[in-house]
């Protein structure tokens, strides 16, 4: 049982323990999206297990303004 | 899954993920916090204990109370339709009971 992280998580230079932080205290989980195009080739849910017993991070980013609009609809 | 795979899905996030309309399997406020709370403390070796106070290592009491069928039945709905789990509702509840008993005396 163990977090990893991917290089590319590391692209925009967030802290891990911050990145930690915001999922600990996430306002929004999606667990399905839609298909991924080129060149990924795999969807998250493929990947990410429920109940995980290792959690791999690939990518971290601040939440686009088209995410947070998301938070706000079908409450 | 190589490295190259996850630069491939992380430029998927980046610029072309769009979270799904109306999703039926989206966790907002408190569901969402508590599955990225579970998620980081499982991968991290083991749940804290459910006591503040704890010492590390120290394990929790633990009672067993019987239940009518159709209480359990209640409460398996309850903790479901929230997404949460039946000890996660009991103690909750078994603490707003005893503070409001303790307050009207």
């Amino acid at each position: 049982m163990a977090i990893t992280w991917a290089p590319s998580a590391d692209k925009h230079g967030i802290d891990h323990e911050d990145a930690l932080q915001a999922i600990m205290n996430a306002y929004y989980v999606e667990r399905e999206f839609d298909e991924p195009r080129p060149p990924a080739t795999v969807r998250p849910t493929l990947f990410i297990r429920t109940p995980p017993r290792d959690l791999h991070i690939f990518h971290v980013m601040v939440a686009r303004p088209k995410h947070l609009e998301r938070l706000e609809e079908d409450k | 899954m190589t490295d190259k795979d996850y630069e491939g899905a992380a430029k998927w996030a980046e610029h072309d993920m769009s979270l799904p309309e109306n999703s039926r399997t989206s966790l907002r406020g408190a569901d969402a916090a508590d599955f990225g709370r579970e998620l980081v403390e499982r991968s991290r070796g083991g749940r804290p204990s459910i006591d503040p106070d704890a010492v590390p290592g120290e394990k929790s009491p633990v009672r067993q109370v019987r239940l009518p069928r159709a209480l359990d039945a209640d409460l398996e709905a309850f903790a479901s339709s929230r997404k949460r789990k039946p000890s996660e509702i009991m103690r909750e509840a078994l603490t707003e009971y005893l503070e409001s008993h303790r307050e009207a005396g």
